[in-house]
C-alpha cells in the first residue's frame, strides 16, 4: 500500500521530506484553523496529540504499518498505541485491514487532499508573485 | 480552514514594499507579467476595493485592515470563483531589506471571517516551525 502525494495525487514511494512537511503544515493548520464542523472536530482532536501527529507522519512516509511498527518509536504499550490509532480511525485519517494476524493502517488523505490542492495552486502563485515583487523592487 | 503562510525577505525597504504593494502602477509594473496586459485599481483604505485584471483572469476584493506600511489584510476573490478568501501582508523592516509574511486564507461559507483572522494572529508563532 502506498502513501498518496496529496499535491499530485499519486502515489509515492519510501522517502519524501516534502511529503512530510506538507503533512505537518496542513496538520498546524487544522490544529489551529479548526472550526465548529463535526467532521473537522474529530480531526482536530485526532492530531491535537503528539503522539498520533508522528503516527500520521509515519503512514505519510511508508504507507501501510502494522500496530507493532507503529508502536516501535514510541516508549508505549500496544494497547495504548491501538487506543490512538482508533482516534484517527474515527476521524477518517487512517484505514484498518487485516493481514493475517496483523492489523495494517494506511493513511487515508481524502479528508485533506481538497486543502491540499487549494494550499497548492496558491503557494505556487504567491512564491511567482513574490518572485516577481523582487525582481520589481530589484530593478527599481 | 485552510491556510498558507509564505515568508520572505525583501531587497527593498519597508516604505519601498508598502508602496509596490498599494499603489495602482507600482501593481501594474509587477502583479501579473506583462504579457498579460494588466489593469489595477486599488483604493487602500479600510472598505476601498481593488482588482487586478490581465488577459485572461483577474482578482478583486476590498481592503480590511491597512496599517502603513506594517500590515494589509484584503479579501480575494478570482473571477468565476464563488468562494472569497482572506490575505493578510505583514512587513518588518529590516533596515535596507523587508521580512514579508504572507498568510492566505481560504473560508468557509458560514465562517467568521473576524474570529478566523483573530485566530490566526494567535497562531503565527506556532506556526513558524512549521
Amino acid at each position: 500500500m502506498a502513501a498518496i502525494d496529496l499535491l499530485h495525487r499519486r502515489p509515492i514511494r519510501l522517502s519524501g521530506e516534502p511529503l512530510r512537511s506538507t503533512w505537518s503544515c496542513l496538520i498546524l493548520n487544522l490544529v489551529v484553523n479548526s472550526r465548529a464542523d463535526d467532521r473537522l472536530d474529530a480531526v482536530f482532536a485526532a492530531v491535537a496529540d503528539p503522539t498520533r501527529r508522528a503516527i500520521v507522519a509515519d503512514l505519510a512516509r511508508h504507507g501501510g504499518r502494522t500496530t507493532g511498527e507503529l508502536a516501535q518509536p514510541h516508549a508505549m504499550s500496544l494497547p495504548a498505541v491501538s487506543k490512538h490509532l482508533s482516534v484517527l480511525e474515527r476521524a477518517g485519517l487512517v484505514s484498518r485491514t487485516r493481514r493475517g494476524r496483523n492489523q495494517v493502517y494506511a493513511l487515508r488523505p481524502q479528508p485533506l487532499s481538497e486543502a491540499a490542492q487549494w494550499l497548492d495552486r496558491h503557494h505556487r502563485f504567491w512564491t511567482e508573485r513574490i518572485d516577481a515583487l523582487t525582481d520589481y523592487l530589484e530593478a527599481q | 480552514m485552510t491556510s498558507l503562510h509564505i515568508t520572505r525577505i525583501l531587497p527593498a525597504p519597508v516604505d519601498r514594499v508598502w508602496a509596490a504593494l498599494t499603489r495602482p502602477e507600482a501593481l501594474t509594473a509587477w502583479f501579473w507579467p506583462p504579457r498579460l496586459q494588466p489593469r489595477v485599481t486599488a483604493d487602500p483604505r479600510p472598505g476601498g476595493e481593488y482588482r487586478i485584471e490581465g488577459t485572461g483572469m483577474a482578482v478583486s476584493g476590498r481592503y480590511v485592515e491597512v496599517d502603513e506600511p506594517r500590515r494589509l489584510v484584503f479579501t480575494w476573490r478570482w473571477d468565476g470563483d464563488a468562494t472569497e478568501s482572506v490575505v493578510t501582508i505583514d512587513l518588518t523592516g529590516l533596515g535596507v531589506k523587508t521580512e514579508l509574511t504572507l498568510v492566505h486564507d481560504r473560508l468557509d461559507g458560514d465562517t467568521d471571517r473576524d474570529n478566523h483572522l483573530l485566530g490566526w494572529n494567535d497562531c503565527l508563532d506556532r506556526l513558524a516551525a512549521c
